[in-house]
C-alpha cells in the first residue's frame, strides 16, 4: 500500500513537472540560414543544428567529451579518438567511425556552400577507423587545436546522408542526428519544432517538445516574452533588462561571450587614404598619423573604457586588457586594461607632433556588433576632446565587410569571436595578412609584427599547454604593446525567460534549449 | 479590351528588365555576398571557392545575362543564403504577405467607406469631428508605434491576442492560408490593423470630402427633386461619383499596402515576403532581392489594369480612351 501511494505521488509529481514544462518556445534573433549543419559556417546555424546533431566534442567551459570520449595525442602528428559506444541516431542505426570519417569528409565538399567547414578538418591528412569506435588522425603538421576544430562541427549520418544534400535536409529528410531533440518540421526562417529525443545518450531533458521562432526585431522578442508567447529569448536589449527584471513573470540571465570589440587601425600605409585624416582645416594631412606608435596610444588612453560600458552597453561589457576575453587560453593577466588619461593622451600627441590635434574618419557597421551605434558615438567624443576631432560614418555590416577587406577604410570597428584560444584570434586579426596561407584573414588594419607572425607560427605548432600559453603571452603582449588593434571590451549577452525557467549561458552565445531548466 | 492587356503585358516586360538590369548591378555594387557571409576565419582560399561556386567569380555581365536567360524560362535561381529554389522561399512566403495585405486592404474599405459617407453627409455634426479628428491621428501616428501599442495592450496587459508570428495554417490551392482558422485570425488582426492604419485615414478624407461636394451638385439635388429617398440619393447617385477618385487611390494603396508590409511584419516578426526582402538585402542575397522586385512590379501592373478597368465601368465618359 506504502509503495503503491508512493509511486503514486512520483507520478503526480512527475506529471506536475511535465505539466508544466512540457513544452519550451524560444524567440532566436536571427533564422538559421539553412538547416544543414555544415551548409554555411555561422553561430547561428551552429546553434540550431545543436539541438538535432552533436559534435565529437563540446566546447563548453572547456572541451568535454561529446560524441567523442577522449582524444589523444599518440606523437606530434598523430591523434587516437575514442568515440562513445551505444550511441543512436533518431532513425535507430548505431553512431560509428563511419559516420565520422563521412562526416569530416563531407564538410569542405558541400555544393553552394558560402562558408564551409573546410578550415576545421584542413590540418587532417588522412583517417584511419581502427575499429567502430577507434578513429586514428594524421595530420600533415603539428595540430594542437586540432581539439578545438572538432568541436566545431557536427556529426551526421553515414547512411542517410551518403546521397542526402542540401535540400534533404532542408525539407527534414536528412535531419537524422544522435542529438537531444528530434527534429519534427520546419517553415523556413520562422518556426521550428523539436521533440525530445528519449533516448538521447546524454543527460535527461526536460522539454518534451521545443518551438524556435524567429523574431529579428529586438522590442518584439521582448514583447513577446511579457506576453508569453515565447518562454526565453536571447539577446535581450540592454533597455528593456530593468523591465524583464521587475515583471515578476520574467527574469534575466547574463553572461559573457567571447567576442572582443576593438578599434583596428591603418599602420601599414605611409600615405593618407582618401581624406581620412585631415588637418584642422580640413586638409589631407602628408602623413597617416596613425604610422606614430604615440598617436595610437594617445587614442587608447583617451577611452574611459568603464564609463563606455556603464553608459554605451547599459552595462553589458567586460573589461579586457587582452584580445580575447579574461579566462580564455593565450589571456595575459599580467596586462593591464588602459587607464582613462586624456591628458597623458595630448601630451602624447603633442609629442608626436599634433599639439593642436587633427581629424579623422572612422567606420563602423551598425547592425552585427551589440550597440554599436553608441560605441562610436563615445569614441568619437572622447577622441575630440583630445583634439582628435572625429568623424563618424556608419553603414549596414552588408556594406561595410566587403570594403573592410578590400582596406577601403583606414580607422575602424571591429569585433572577434574566440572560438578556441588565443591563438586562434591573433591568426585572424593581428598576423600579417597572407591570403594564399590563411593568416590574418581579418587583420583589416594591416597590422604586421613579423615578430608576433614568429611567436603566433611557432604557438600553432606547439602541442605542449604550458609552452603554447608562454608564446601566445608574448605574441599579445607585443600587439597591445603597438595599439595597432586596441581593445574597446568584451562583449556580455542577456538572455530573458519567464519566471519558470532558469538559463544558464554559453560564452559562444548559442542558444540551447538543453540550458534551460524548470526553475524548482 | 485584348488590345489593352497585350500592350501592359508588353510595357510590363520591359519594365521588368529595366528593373532587374538595374537591381542586379545596384546589388552587385553593394559588395559580394561571400565576404559577408563567410566565416570570421575563412581564409582566401575558402572564399575563393565560395565564390566559383556561387558563380560571382565571373564578370558581371554574364552572371547577368545567365539570370536573364534562365529567367526567360521561369528559373529564378537558387537563393545565394539558402541554396533553396527563389520560387520556392517567395512562394513560401507570398500568401502571408497576401492575406495581410487584403486583410488591411478590407479594414480601409469596411472602416473607411461608412465613416467617411458619416463625416461627410454631416459635417458640422460631433460625430463627423470626432472622425474626422481620428484620421489626422491616424496618418500622423507613426504605425509601427500603433503597432507596438497594441502589443504592449492587446498582448502584454490583456493577453488576448498573440504578439507574433503567424497562426495556424491550411493547405488550400498548394500554399497554406490562416485565414481558414480563428488561431489564424488572432494572429493576423493586429498586424492588419497597423497595416491599414494610414490607408484608412486617407479613405475617410476622400471620401469625407467628396460626399461633401458631390451632395452639393445638381445631380443630386434634381434625384432629390424627383422624390428618391435620401438612401438611395446618397448610396447610389453620390457614392458613385465619390468613388471614382477613391479606386484610383485605393489601387495604388493596394501597392503601398505590400510595400508597406515590411515594416509591420518586422513589428510582429510576421513571416511574409517583406521581411523577406530585408533579410535579404541584410546577407545581399541577390537572386531573392531581383526576384522579389520582378514579382512587385507585375503587381503593380496588374493592379494598374484592373484599376483602369474598374474605372471605366464606373465611368462611362472614359471608355473607349484606356490605353
Amino acid at each position: 500500500m506504502r509503495l503503491l501511494l508512493a509511486s503514486a505521488a512520483a507520478a503526480l509529481a512527475a506529471f506536475a513537472v511535465s505539466a508544466q514544462s512540457a513544452e519550451l518556445k524560444i524567440g532566436y534573433a536571427q533564422a538559421p540560414t539553412s538547416i544543414d549543419p555544415h551548409f554555411h559556417n555561422s553561430g547561428n546555424n551552429s546553434a540550431f543544428a545543436r539541438h538535432v546533431f552533436d559534435p565529437l566534442i563540446i566546447n563548453e567551459n572547456g572541451l568535454q567529451p561529446g560524441l567523442a570520449t577522449s582524444w589523444t595525442a599518440l606523437s606530434d602528428t598523430e591523434w587516437e579518438i575514442k568515440l562513445r559506444e551505444g550511441v543512436s541516431f533518431h532513425d535507430g542505426s548505431p553512431f560509428t567511425a563511419a559516420d565520422v570519417i563521412f562526416t569530416i569528409e563531407r564538410l569542405p565538399n558541400v555544393p553552394d556552400s558560402p562558408s564551409s567547414f573546410a578550415a576545421s578538418v584542413q590540418s587532417i591528412e588522412s583517417m584511419e577507423a581502427v575499429d567502430d569506435h577507434t578513429l586514428r588522425l594524421t595530420t600533415a603538421a603539428p595540430s594542437p587545436v586540432l581539439p578545438h576544430n572538432l568541436s566545431e562541427f557536427v556529426i551526421v549520418s553515414d547512411e542517410v546522408g551518403a546521397n542526402a544534400v542540401t535540400a534533404d535536409y532542408t525539407t527534414g529528410t536528412a535531419m537524422v542526428g544522435t542529438g537531444p531533440y528530434r527534429f519534427v518540421s520546419s517553415r523556413a526562417s520562422e518556426l521550428y519544432t523539436l521533440e525530445r529525443n528519449d533516448d538521447y545518450w546524454g543527460a535527461a531533458q526536460p522539454w518534451e517538445s521545443v518551438e524556435i521562432r524567429v523574431i529579428e526585431s529586438a522590442p518584439a522578442r521582448v514583447a513577446a516574452l511579457l506576453s508569453g508567447d515565447v518562454d526565453l529569448i536571447e539577446r535581450a536589449p540592454a533597455k528593456d533588462v530593468a523591465r524583464l527584471n521587475e515583471d515578476p513573470a520574467t527574469a534575466t540571465f547574463a553572461g559573457p561571450t567571447n567576442r572582443v570589440v576593438f578599434v583596428s587601425l591603418d599602420v601599414q600605409r605611409e600615405e593618407v587614404q582618401a581624406n581620412y585624416a585631415r588637418d584642422k582645416d580640413g586638409n589631407p594631412l602628408a602623413k597617416n598619423p596613425m604610422m606614430d606608435q604615440r598617436v595610437r596610444q594617445a587614442l587608447s588612453m583617451a577611452i574611459p573604457r568603464e564609463a563606455l560600458i556603464e553608459r554605451a552597453l547599459g552595462g553589458d561589457g567586460i573589461l579586457t586588457s587582452n584580445l580575447v576575453p579574461p579566462g580564455f587560453f593565450g589571456y595575459d593577466d599580467s596586462l593591464a586594461v588602459q587607464a582613462h588619461d586624456p591628458d597623458g593622451a595630448k601630451a602624447l600627441l603633442a609629442e608626436a607632433g599634433y599639439p593642436d590635434g587633427f581629424q579623422i574618419t572612422f567606420h563602423a557597421s551598425t547592425d552585427r556588433i551589440a550597440y554599436a551605434p553608441d560605441v562610436v558615438q563615445v569614441l568619437a567624443q572622447v577622441w575630440s576632446r583630445i583634439g582628435v576631432t572625429t568623424e563618424l560614418e556608419t553603414m549596414p555590416h552588408s556594406v561595410y565587410i566587403p570594403k573592410t577587406n578590400d582596406f577601403e577604410y583606414a580607422y575602424m570597428l571591429h569585433s572577434w569571436g574566440t572560438s578556441s584560444d588565443a591563438g586562434y584570434t591573433l591568426n585572424g586579426i593581428a598576423v600579417t595578412r597572407d591570403k594564399p596561407n590563411g593568416k590574418g584573414p581579418s587583420n583589416r588594419g594591416r597590422y604586421s609584427n613579423s615578430q608576433v607572425d614568429a611567436l603566433v607560427a611557432e604557438a600553432q605548432m606547439t602541442l605542449d599547454p604550458g609552452k603554447r600559453e608562454a608564446l601566445l603571452h608574448e605574441a599579445m603582449g607585443i600587439v597591445i604593446g603597438d595599439y595597432g588593434i586596441i581593445p574597446l571590451y568584451a562583449q556580455k549577452s542577456t538572455w530573458g525567460a519567464r519566471a519558470n525557467i532558469v538559463y544558464e549561458p554559453l560564452v559562444s552565445q548559442f542558444t540551447l534549449a538543453s540550458r534551460a531548466k524548470p526553475a524548482q | 479590351m485584348f488590345e489593352v492587356v497585350l500592350r501592359r503585358l508588353v510595357q510590363a516586360v520591359s519594365v521588368v528588365l529595366v528593373l532587374s538590369l538595374v537591381s542586379f548591378i545596384g546589388v552587385y555594387k553593394i559588395g559580394d555576398p561571400v565576404q559577408l557571409l563567410a566565416h570570421e576565419g575563412a581564409t582566401e582560399q575558402e572564399i575563393e571557392d565560395a565564390r566559383a561556386r556561387l558563380g560571382l567569380d565571373r564578370p558581371v555581365h554574364q552572371q547577368y545575362l545567365t539570370f536573364v536567360g534562365r529567367m526567360a524560362v521561369g528559373d529564378f535561381g537558387t537563393s545565394f543564403v539558402s541554396s533553396r529554389p527563389v520560387v520556392d522561399v517567395i512562394v513560401e512566403r507570398l500568401p502571408a504577405t497576401i492575406e495581410l495585405t487584403l486583410a488591411a486592404f478590407l479594414i480601409s474599405v469596411l472602416m473607411g467607406l461608412p465613416l467617411g459617407i458619416v463625416a461627410g453627409l454631416y459635417p458640422e455634426g460631433p460625430l463627423a469631428r470626432t472622425i474626422m479628428a481620428g484620421s489626422i491621428l491616424g496618418f500622423s501616428l507613426p504605425a509601427f508605434w500603433f503597432g507596438m501599442m497594441m502589443i504592449m495592450f492587446f498582448s502584454v496587459d490583456l493577453g488576448w491576442l498573440p504578439s507574433i508570428g503567424r497562426g495556424e495554417t491550411t493547405r488550400f490551392l498548394g500554399a497554406d492560408w490562416a485565414v481558414f482558422s480563428l488561431d489564424g485570425w488572432s494572429h493576423l488582426i493586429m498586424p492588419a490593423l497597423m497595416l491599414s492604419l494610414t490607408t484608412v485615414s486617407l479613405v475617410i478624407r476622400l471620401v469625407a470630402s467628396g460626399m461633401r461636394e458631390a451632395m452639393m451638385t445638381d445631380y443630386v439635388k434634381f434625384a432629390r427633386l424627383k422624390g428618391l429617398s435620401e438612401r438611395r440619393v446618397v448610396l447610389l447617385h453620390a457614392l458613385k461619383n465619390v468613388m471614382i477618385p477613391v479606386v484610383t487611390v485605393l489601387g495604388l494603396e493596394i501597392g503601398s499596402l505590400l510595400a508597406g508590409s515590411i515594416v509591420t511584419e518586422t513589428v510582429f516578426a510576421y513571416p511574409g515576403i517583406g521581411k523577406l526582402l530585408i533579410d535579404s538585402i541584410n546577407r545581399l542575397d541577390r537572386p531573392v532581392i531581383v526576384t522579389y522586385l520582378i514579382l512587385i512590379v507585375l503587381f503593380f501592373v496588374v493592379i494598374n489594369l484592373i484599376v483602369d478597368l474598374i474605372y471605366t465601368a464606373l465611368d462611362p465618359r472614359v471608355r473607349g480612351t484606356l490605353r
